[in-house]
């Protein structure tokens, strides 16, 4: 009640400073932080757009004072690196992928939060692992994300199996069903995660054990390049065993984490990786499916891996003020308390690390409670290093290149040696655009990308949501990697159907009106981009009103079809098409990130911007 | 000293400001200086305290963990070396292990730790430690605190690392750990001194906590704690860790969130620990810092006390001061009054003089009204003393028309009666005008030598009338040409020659000095007149009133001599009016002698000063008995170029002559003295012409009538006469006559006195009075001259237009007449086409007597002025001179 009260009072001295202090400012990453009408401006990256889903609308409902500006990172801390480079970091950092010495080369562009109260809201021992040698906390972590076995129990029942409780029960159940023809466990391998996450997942044990540990510290102060040999080399054999014995093909290497979910809601596979979150949604869907740990010989040498759902750092940027410094610490907080961990994802199965938060397992996933109180739960090594050599290499192992762990282990170990060679110039932008949004026109930026992808897919009318434009796009050389940098990477889609005019009213005004999902409006910077034809949109106490949509100025036709392509959650827009009567959705294969990366590798620039929006 | 006043008041008030302000900042300066003092002073004595508790509590800590360390060697020394047959053994030796070492009793535990990182106690297994992560970097020894579930405020955590893993079936154990809740070592490094104010926080070496209190709410919520004391304003750089490596220990103070705090930084060698006591600053020292604020009370009542004592000094000195500022300004006040009443009776006085100066007006108002009464009085009988002869005789004249002899007695005196009835009127007229403030002067350039003599010829015949012996005196006139008002100086040097003629007794001497003194300013020439008689003299009372008007002194004596008392007064205003003076000297029965001082403008007019050289005059001889008049010619012979020489008798002048012959040193001309004892004038001439072969040309100084000894003069070789006393001009003229043979020298007025100048001529008369016209007809006729006479100016101008050349030869015109004046007449006589119109001579004959009526008429053209009645002797006079000024005016009938 303390806290709460003497955060009410914070958050009241703030709100009573900026209007005091009639603060303004533009909405890029770079800006002063100060809003046109006194307001402050806060730039919030999200590390995925599942933070579009609650968390972007709880943060602004939390600091109605404030105007976030948010927009979708590409999860690396590459990213912000290529951020800080052109001096645009955004106000808030989020990113899942992280390992502290990733981010150590440009830790004095961030807010030491060491001396704050809020470093100290989390136990020490996961604060250690953010806690550079000089005591400076830049990142702290959110809940933790369980990461392991979803096994759809009923399925095993059906073919007479009960659920495997150590490794050796895994390989005969993963046999069993093999004879069955039922494929026993897939993942998306072609995603470097799962690739990373599946090769330590299978040998946690050794991972923490006394030589695992000590040699991860080792790796992780930078005192060796190398995989142990004592510790990583049986991991390769279990992941060799554990790819034979799943029938783990180079042809699984093409699917997608969501035809993975189709195929374990469809039968087709008893065993996936996945989330907890996944887990109690596939629960939900399949009946009684499991989030199991990870494997061990024995039950107790069972581990649950988990890694935090974001890390969270700011922009040395704060400083520049004591009041801009608390409001960002405040918001940091509101990010990471209990209330923030609520609305990650479902906000349930995840395993608070701050002090005071509750555990919000759900019932199914109420056998994890001994695992987490034996602390059996191991935090992934994520640096960013493991995460490319570990697709390279399992990739290899599932393709044949490695024909044995050892090759596998030595082939990690050389890439590893390798470093990484200074990138090519793969393109270059000659003009850069503002992310910043402007009711008489909108971003920039966003609609520079939307009119790019519209022109390369040769569709007729196109919408998108700014926040899958990674903030501004600053003008010069970039590399391949960077030129991902422009874009939100995955978890959105393209899909493409027919409909009428006035279904496209009635589409983009449910659009503009269903919060809760994963592409929702959240606010001002995260309204949709429309390239093909332009919108009117007033805002209201309740959100926004779509008032009129034109093409070229004109009025555009209701009862004419139209071809629209929507980029964004297929599962969202899905439902919103098919409520609004539109027809012949098809769902597109290219991916919306390597369109606009292959435009700009050919030499192309970036489509001009539109006006494409009045919001009044 | 007015201006100063007020900033002798200014400086007086600064000087009390500036004192107090002087004060103040040396109360300011040293007050700062002393508080930074004592600061410093409770600063020093805190830190010495602090750093002396805190010592004290780390040599507890260390003790206690050193302890504590050898408890677990002590431990880990049973253990190693036994091998742990089955996993279920491993709780039973712990328990056995706990028992042995008595860990209940320090409230201690033991722990193992497998290779998976599964703890393992006397209980049993557990999970895995969720501080695992911080025992696997290598080193065989950790020591922190952790979160522990089993133990609410944290865990002290004394891990060892086996040297050799214990076994105990298939699970290998690495790490023995000696728990201790925080709370049982707290009393190694908490104090209860400071009145359990203090605060101890167990740090890292990089400043972060190593465990958090969270029931406790401590002064610093950061996570890095040193971070937060070195982020304190106003240390830059504070780099404590820095300073920890030189030094293990740090006392300092610092404000956080408004309150001053001490604290004292230890670390802990070996342990990667710092021990921070924190304390707020109040609590360490207090009965030092109660003794220094006892003290500093005491000062401040002291400087209260000094200060209320200075301002009673202060106020005292003011009113002081303002006490003699009253007395200064009552002083100042009273002077004032004085002054007052000085200026007041000064008043009173000049009231009193006024008073009395009014009362001497009125008393001279009084005697001038007297004056003027008697003045009237006796006017009205000195008028009617003239007219009743001219009355008398006039009856007289008719009664004894047929006896001749009788007719000339009675005209005589009628005539005589009738000049002074004259002169008394115009006196009177002269000074009523004078008096109006209306007389002007009529400045001209004149030759003084020309007033003198012109004085001389009228005043000669008059002294030679009453056997007076006069004599006029040049005494180094060398400015003869001078600026002056000639009629108004004749009119004063002839009022006083007249008064020394009619009051010195027959017989007397009278003499005229003219004298010019040394100048003083290059314009101006000083004069000096003395007219000395050897009269009756005055009486010293009538000298203070002599030059009152109506005054005359009244005495047997004066009382028959004709006088309108009036004539002194004119000279002296007409004196005042030129800014010269005049002073009496006079001795009753001795004479008088006045003396008239007077500047005149010298004339910018030049004189020939190569006549002399021209006419080969360079030598000179004077000859005189009186060397006085021998030395005066040669002082106006200065500026000539000529030489004077001297010779003071007959004799010695002859000798030189003959010597400068001889020498070759010619004299041009020899000025001789007629009255000379021994060999006179005469006399000496004939011997020069007798003796000196070259005609050298001899001229006669004499103050004697030159026709009553030219015959025997010229019959004696004198070549011309010069009157005495001697003046260049006459010189000159004299010379020049001599020289220009063909003209003959000017003789002086009485010698044609008895032809009359208008003698022959024809004369055109504008008079509209009958019975002046019928006068002037019969004056004219007997002068010997004829005229025309007109009734107003009109028919006069149309005579003259009339006449021919040469029909008239002079005009005497009235002014007031009617038709057309005098003035306008004169004028179209002039503008006339006459071949005379500006040549003819043109009198005006006015009784407007005024010298502006005299300017007047000279304005309107007319050549003099004569006033009415006529005087013929004045207007023969007039004539003459104009005739010898305007050589080529009137044609000579």
């Amino acid at each position: 009640m303390k806290k709460k009260a003497r955060f009410i009072s914070l958050l009241a001295g703030v709100i009573w400073l900026f209007l005091m202090s009639g603060c303004g400012g533009s909405a890029d990453g770079g800006g002063d932080g100060h809003g046109p009408a006194g307001r402050e401006t806060v730039t919030v990256a999200f590390w995925s757009d599942q933070l579009t889903e609650n968390y972007g609308a709880y943060l602004q409902e939390t600091f109605p004072e404030v105007d976030f500006v948010f927009y979708v990172a590409t999860n690396s801390t590459d990213f912000y690196r290529f951020k800080e480079e052109n001096g645009d970091l955004p106000d808030i950092l989020t990113v899942r992928r992280f390992s502290l010495s990733d981010v150590a080369a440009w830790r004095d562009a961030l807010l030491d939060l060491s001396d704050s109260w809020l470093a100290n809201q989390f136990p020490q021992a996961y604060l250690r692992n953010y806690t550079y040698s000089d005591g400076t906390v830049n990142w702290l972590p959110a809940c933790a994300e369980v990461d392991s076995i979803i096994i759809n129990r009923p399925m095993l029942e059906e073919y007479g199996l009960a659920v495997p409780e150590d490794y050796g029960e895994f390989v005969e159940t993963c046999a069993a069903l093999r004879e069955a023809g039922v494929r026993p466990f897939l993942s998306n391998f072609g995603a470097d995660y799962t690739c990373m996450e599946i090769l330590q997942g299978l040998s946690i044990p050794q991972m923490i054990s006394q030589e695992g540990r000590e040699w991860r510290q080792r790796y992780e102060s930078g005192q060796t390049v190398q995989l142990s040999e004592e510790v990583w080399l049986p991991a390769f054999e279990r992941l060799e065993e554990f790819l034979a014995y799943t029938g783990i093909t180079a042809a699984d290497l093409d699917i997608q984490h969501s035809e993975v979910i189709e195929a374990y809601e469809d039968g087709q596979v008893a065993m996936i990786r996945g989330t907890g979150s996944e887990g109690a949604i596939r629960n939900s869907k399949n009946g009684e499916s499991l989030l199991m740990p990870y494997f061990g010989e024995t039950e107790e040498e069972n581990w649950y891996l988990t890694y935090p759902a974001f890390q969270a750092a700011a922009s040395v940027r704060a400083e520049e003020s004591p009041e801009r410094k608390q409001l960002i610490l405040d918001i940091l907080e509101a990010m990471l308390n209990g209330e923030g961990q609520k609305r990650i994802a479902s906000g349930k199965n995840m395993i608070p690390y701050s002090k005071g938060a509750e555990l919000g397992l759900s019932e199914e996933l109420k056998h994890m409670r001994k695992y987490i109180d034996d602390n059996k739960l191991y935090i992934r090594l994520a640096s960013s290093d493991m995460f490319s050599i570990s697709r390279e290499v399992v990739q290899g192992m599932i393709t044949g290149k490695y024909t044995d762990a050892r090759s596998a282990f030595n082939a990690f170990n050389r890439t590893m040696r390798r470093g990484s060679a200074e990138p090519p110039q793969a393109a270059y932008v000659d003009t850069a655009y503002s992310y910043d949004f402007r009711p008489q026109g909108g971003s920039q930026a966003a609609s520079a990308v939307m009119n790019s992808l519209r022109e390369e897919l040769g569709a007729e009318l196109l919408i998108g949501q700014s926040v899958n434009t990674a903030g501004n796009i600053a003008a010069g050389s970039y590399t391949a990697e960077e030129l991902r940098f422009l874009t939100m990477g995955e978890s959105v889609a393209l899909q493409q159907c027919r409909l009428t005019g006035d279904q496209l009213y009635s589409y983009l005004e449910a659009l503009l009106n269903t919060p809760g999902q994963r592409g929702s409006v959240m606010n001002d910077s995260s309204l949709y981009v429309s390239s093909g034809f332009e919108m009117e949109i007033a805002k209201t106490d309740r959100g926004y009103r779509l008032e009129r949509l034109t093409a070229s100025g004109e009025e555009l036709d209701r009862a004419r079809s139209y071809s629209l392509t929507v980029l964004g959650d297929d599962a969202f827009h899905g439902k919103l098409l098919d409520a609004c009567g539109a027809s012949g959705c098809t769902k597109l294969r290219d991916a919306y990130e390597e369109i606009i990366v292959n435009r700009l590798k050919a030499g192309d620039q970036l489509a001009e911007p539109t006006d494409y929006i009045t919001l009044t | 000293m007015d201006d100063l006043k007020p900033r002798k008041k200014k400086y007086a008030f600064l000087f009390p400001v500036i004192s107090a302000a002087c004060l103040l900042l040396f109360l300011a300066a040293g007050g700062s200086y002393f508080t930074k003092y004592l600061d410093q002073q409770i600063f020093q004595e805190r830190s010495t305290q602090l750093t002396e508790l805190t010592s004290q509590v780390r040599a507890n800590l260390y003790n206690a963990l050193d302890a504590h360390w050898n408890y677990l060697t002590a431990a880990v020394n049973i253990l190693e070396g036994r091998e742990l047959d089955v996993e279920e053994d491993v709780p039973a030796a712990a328990g056995r292990l706990e028992r042995l070492l008595e860990t209940d009793r320090y409230s201690s535990s033991l722990m193992l730790l497998d290779s998976q990182g599964n703890c393992w106690d006397a209980a049993g297994k557990h999970g895995v430690w969720s501080d695992i992560g911080r025992i696997s970097d290598g080193r065989s020894r950790y020591v922190f605190i952790f979160d522990s579930e089993d133990h609410e405020n944290g865990c002290w955590a004394f891990v060892q690392k086996f040297n050799a893993p214990l076994h105990g079936g298939d699970t290998v154990f690495t790490h023995i750990v000696l728990l201790k809740d925080v709370h049982t070592l707290t009393e190694y490094y908490d104090s209860s001194a400071y009145g359990n104010r203090s605060e101890t926080y167990i740090l890292r070496s990089d400043g972060t906590r190593m465990y958090d209190d969270t029931e406790e709410e401590k002064t610093i919520q950061a996570y890095n704690v040193l971070k937060v004391l070195e982020d304190v304003d106003g240390r830059d750089n504070w780099d404590l860790r820095e300073i920890l490596e030189q030094r293990d220990l740090v006392t300092a103070d610092f404000q956080y969130r408004d309150e001053d705090y001490l604290y004292c930084l230890a670390s802990l060698g070996g342990y990667d620990t710092l021990l921070l006591f924190l304390i707020p600053a109040e609590y360490v020292a207090s009965g030092t810092v109660n003794m220094v604020e006892a003290i500093l009370r005491m000062l401040l009542v002291l400087s209260v006390f000094l200060l209320i004592l200075l301002m009673l000094v202060a106020v005292s000195i003011v009113r002081q001061r303002n006490s003699k500022a009253l007395f200064r300004r009552e002083q100042e006040n009273l002077r004032r009054q004085e002054e007052m009443n000085a200026r007041l009776e000064e008043s009173n006085a000049m009231l009193a003089r006024s008073k009395e100066t009014a009362e001497q007006a009125f008393q001279i108002a009084e005697e001038a009204n007297r004056a003027k009464s008697s003045f009237l009085s006796n006017m009205s009988h000195d008028i009617r003393t003239p007219m009743n002869a001219i009355v008398g005789f006039a009856t007289l004249l008719a009664r004894d028309a047929e006896n001749p002899d009788k007719v000339r007695e009675y005209t005589r005196k009628i005539t005589a009666s009738s000049h002074h009835l004259l002169g008394l009127i115009n006196d009177i007229l002269d000074i009523s005008k004078i008096e109006a403030g209306k007389t002007t002067l009529n400045l001209s350039d004149e030759n003084m030598v020309d007033l003198i003599e012109n004085i001389d010829a009228i005043i000669r015949p008059q002294m030679k009338e009453k056997s007076h012996i006069f004599e006029v005196y040049n005494k180094g006139l060398k400015h003869e040409q001078v600026i002056m008002d000639k009629i108004r100086l004749n009119q004063i040097l002839l009022n006083l020659l007249s008064n020394a003629l009619k009051y010195t007794p027959k017989g007397g001497h009278v003499t005229l000095s003219v004298e010019e003194l040394p100048q003083l300013n290059k314009q101006l020439a000083r004069f000096r007149f003395v007219v000395s008689d050897d009269g009756y003299g005055m009486s010293e009372e009538y000298l203070r009133k002599l030059f009152h008007a109506f005054t005359r002194e009244e005495d047997s004596v004066t009382n028959k001599i004709q006088g309108t008392g009036l004539g002194m007064a004119i000279t002296k205003n007409l004196l005042d009016l030129m800014g010269g003076t005049i002073s009496v000297e006079s001795e009753k029965g001795k004479g008088t002698t006045f003396t008239v001082n007077l500047e005149l403008h010298v004339s910018e007019q030049e004189i020939d000063q190569n006549f002399w050289k021209n006419h080969g005059i360079t030598r000179i001889l004077a000859v005189d008995d009186e060397e006085v008049i021998c030395q005066n010619i040669q002082i106006t012979m200065e500026s000539t170029g000529v030489q004077v020489e001297y010779a003071l008798n007959g004799h010695t002048a002859l000798e030189m002559i003959k010597r400068s012959e001889k020498e070759d040193r010619l004299y041009h001309v020899i000025l001789l003295d007629w009255k000379m004892p021994g060999m006179d004038g005469l006399e000496t001439a004939r011997r020069i012409r007798r003796e000196i072969p070259r005609d050298i040309p001899i001229l006669v100084l004499t103050s004697y009538d030159w026709p009553g000894i030219e015959d025997e003069a010229v019959e004696a070789g004198v070549d011309a006469f010069l009157p005495k006393p001697f003046f260049l001009t006459s010189f000159r003229q004299r010379i020049d006559a001599m020289i220009n043979r063909n003209q003959e020298p000017e003789q002086p007025a009485e010698r044609k006195e008895e032809q009359s100048i208008l003698k022959g001529m024809h004369i055109l008369v504008a008079e509209d009075n009958e019975i002046n016209a019928e006068i002037l007809g019969e004056l004219l006729d007997m002068a010997g001259a004829s005229c025309d006479i007109y009734e107003n100016g009109q028919l006069a101008v149309e005579a003259f237009e009339r006449s021919v050349p040469g029909q008239y030869q002079l005009v005497l015109m009235d002014v007031q007449m009617p038709v057309m004046n005098g003035y306008k007449a004169t004028r179209a006589i002039r503008d006339s086409g006459h071949p005379l119109a500006m040549k003819i001579l043109v009198i005006a004959m006015t009784a407007n007597a005024f010298a502006e009526d005299i300017r007047d008429a000279l304005e309107a053209g007319m050549n003099a002025h004569v006033a009415k009645p006529i005087d013929m002797a004045v207007l023969e006079q007039t004539v003459k001179a104009l005739l010898e000024t305007h050589g080529d005016g009137p044609v000579q009938p």
